[in-house]
């Protein structure tokens, strides 16, 4: 037999027992040529678009899952910033752009579809200000859009006016879904260094660069490094533990190319990029918090977390990086309070703070991540929580994002419940001490010095 | 090597919006090729994959080269950007061969159960390659390699014949393609 009687059965283990899948399947559509004179005009174009290009996405994909023994967890679509694509529309509001692409996304049976962009990092042009203006309407009357903001690189800086008008959206998003804990705010998110090829919600889009159409693939696998680290001993040292991570992540992404492959061969449309992410769920064991504490921590947040953390997305990115061909997306480990139970234990007995979830987001793959924080906080301090957390990635040269939720009527130690892979989130403190004044200032954050790094 | 060839009668009986692939080994006739253009489909020429065999052109006629076996036909996609086709196959499939299926059943020990699995297997022409079966602390588990291109049957078919043999309380079967394990274990 030329594969060992062992390998096969840890293959079935990692399939039936420790949550192996494919996190998303994200089929990038183009947009650009659905341009036109007026938002019914281009909501009409979009709509029939994403069909013809999508309609046969969910049921590719669950032949494969068939034939490969592999969950696909989500299908998915992203398409065009539409900032871009309602350029020339007379309109103000582009909700009904938001509506027609939920409508499609309800006919090809995806779970989400993301696009509904603004590309705002050096500036904002009429779309984009449209565009973010309409998010709190587009995001409370659809079930299925997801939306995104780019706000700074480290090539342009921070556009710090769109980030003010980004804190006022959020909060307008929250209390147009103040009845179901603010749920618009979990299918937004805003980004420094943006990527181009994010099959994962929400800030899934397909960016200029990329071709008419495209499959992009997301992988998941916490359960299985958990797994691995408990077959090792536990005086290994960290060289031992992240070559176990390493190897583990090689065989979860090599999953992630053979399925993604599969299906855009199936569908007859040129396969991108593979996502190394490690994406946890709120399942049992399938938590990135899990594997922190597997390494020695009592609780993720104490001291070492962000080192562990480190370690950890260095390794995934490692391994996966052999397995693939092609890599992009956001690729590490992504950190979601919510959608972790770890994550959610810890803020609970008050191991892991705001704070200290800024800290590690400087090693992870995005940012802060479905954070839930008092409804009552002011535009000003979550501008400038936003703000921080674009200077990590602006100056450290990485992606850095923001999607968080100030629940309407609640605080600190509440919990409020979204279901789902959404999971639950606590209610985390913000520092009471005000940032109005230097929020209020607005205007451009040069970009870095790209020398005399230190 | 075989070559195809497409006539316009040929382009004649595709659905309208066929995609048509041309590989090295495909001849499209100028006719044809015009009739294409005419009822707007796609020509797309691919340089020199193997097999090139279109999924998405359903064409028919003797001069088409069947496929091994119905549901493992491969689209052939072209790949904008991302290297060669070839290249990729090789990537990703670490040798396995299109058309192998791992077999397992997993449960309490009893005799037969391995019969009836070779007896399913061989009621449908799948060619078994390889068997391995352990036993430890009173369960088995059985691994049976087969090759299923020559038996005219699909995927689904082998899968929903050998799951009706599966059930909780006796032996669990799971079949998955065996690029799964390849891909994994190989590089």
């Amino acid at each position: 037999m030329s594969l060992a009687h062992e390998e096969i059965l840890q293959t079935l283990r990692m399939l039936e027992m420790e949550h192996l899948d494919i996190r998303t399947t994200t089929l990038g559509v183009n947009l650009l040529d659905c341009a036109g004179g007026s938002v019914a005009e281009v909501a009409a174009r979009i709509g029939a678009r994403i069909r013809e290009r999508a309609g046969k996405l969910v049921a590719t994909a669950a032949s494969v899952e068939q034939e490969f023994g592999i969950p696909i967890v989500n299908k998915r679509v992203a398409v065009t910033p539409i900032s871009l694509v309602a350029s020339a529309c007379p309109e103000d509001d582009y909700t009904p752009i938001a509506q027609a692409m939920d409508e499609a996304a309800v006919a090809c049976g995806v779970d989400f579809i993301g696009g509904f962009t603004a590309l705002a990092h050096k500036g904002a042009t009429r779309a984009d200000r449209n565009l973010m203006d309409s998010i709190p309407t587009a995001l409370a009357t659809t079930e299925h859009v997801c939306a995104s903001v780019s706000l700074g690189t480290t090539r342009a800086g921070i556009n710090m006016d769109a980030t003010l008008r980004m804190a006022r959206v959020i909060k307008d998003a929250a209390a147009r879904t103040a009845d179901r804990g603010g749920i618009a705010c979990a299918k937004l998110v805003v980004f420094c260094n943006m990527v181009e090829d994010n099959p994962f919600v929400a800030g899934a889009n397909l960016g200029v660069g990329e071709s008419d159409v495209v499959l992009h693939c997301g992988v998941s696998g916490p359960g299985v490094v958990r797994h691995a680290l408990t077959q090792l001993d536990k005086r290994a040292d960290l060289s031992a533990v992240a070559e176990v991570i390493k190897r583990t992540a090689f065989k979860i992404t090599r999953m992630g190319e053979l399925v993604g492959r599969e299906v855009a061969s199936r569908l007859g449309v040129p396969f991108g990029i593979v996502d190394l992410s490690l994406a946890p769920t709120p399942a049992l064991g399938d938590s990135v918090a899990d594997v922190l504490e597997l390494m020695g921590l009592e609780r993720t947040g104490t001291h070492g977390t962000t080192l562990a953390l480190a370690l950890l997305t260095d390794a995934v990115k490692k391994g996966g990086a052999m397995a693939a061909t092609h890599v992009g997306g956001l690729s590490g480990a992504f950190i979601p309070v919510s959608e972790d139970q770890g994550m959610i234990d810890a803020v609970r007995v008050g191991a892991l703070s705001l704070d200290k979830l800024e800290a590690m987001t400087s090693v992870c793959s995005v940012g802060l991540d479905m954070v839930a924080i008092p409804g009552d906080v002011s535009v000003e301090t979550l501008a400038a929580l936003i703000g921080d957390e674009m200077a990590i990635g602006m100056v450290n040269h990485k992606t850095t994002a923001v999607r968080i939720i100030p629940v309407p009527g609640m605080g600190p130690g509440d919990l409020v419940e979204y279901g789902g892979l959404l999971g639950s989130a606590p209610v985390m403190a913000v520092n009471d001490f005000a940032s109005t004044v230097f929020a209020r200032r607005g205007g451009q954050v040069p970009a870095p010095i790209q020398a005399l790094r230190n | 090597m075989t070559r195809r060839i497409l006539t316009a009668d040929d382009v004649a009986r595709l659905e309208p919006g066929t995609r048509i692939e041309v590989d090295e080994r495909t001849t499209l006739t100028a006719s044809a090729r015009e009739l294409a253009r005419r009822r707007g489909m796609d020509v797309v020429e691919l340089d020199g994959g193997p097999g090139g065999t279109s999924a998405t052109a359903a064409v028919g006629g003797p001069a088409t080269p069947r496929a091994p076996a119905p549901g493992w036909d491969r689209v052939a996609a072209r790949q904008d950007g991302a290297g060669s086709v070839p290249a990729e196959a090789a990537a990703t499939d670490g040798g396995a061969r299109p058309g192998t299926i791992i077999v397992t059943g997993v449960g309490v020990n009893r005799p037969g159960v391995m019969s009836e699995l070779t007896a399913a297997l061989g009621e449908l022409g799948g060619d078994i390659q390889d068997v391995s079966q352990r036993i430890t602390g009173g369960y088995f588990n059985a691994i049976l390699v087969v090759d299923i291109r020559t038996s005219g049957e699909d995927f689904g078919t082998f899968r929903d014949k050998l799951l009706q043999l599966s059930s909780a309380q006796d032996y669990v079967v799971t079949v998955i393609d065996e690029r799964v394990f390849q891909a994994m274990h190989r590089i």
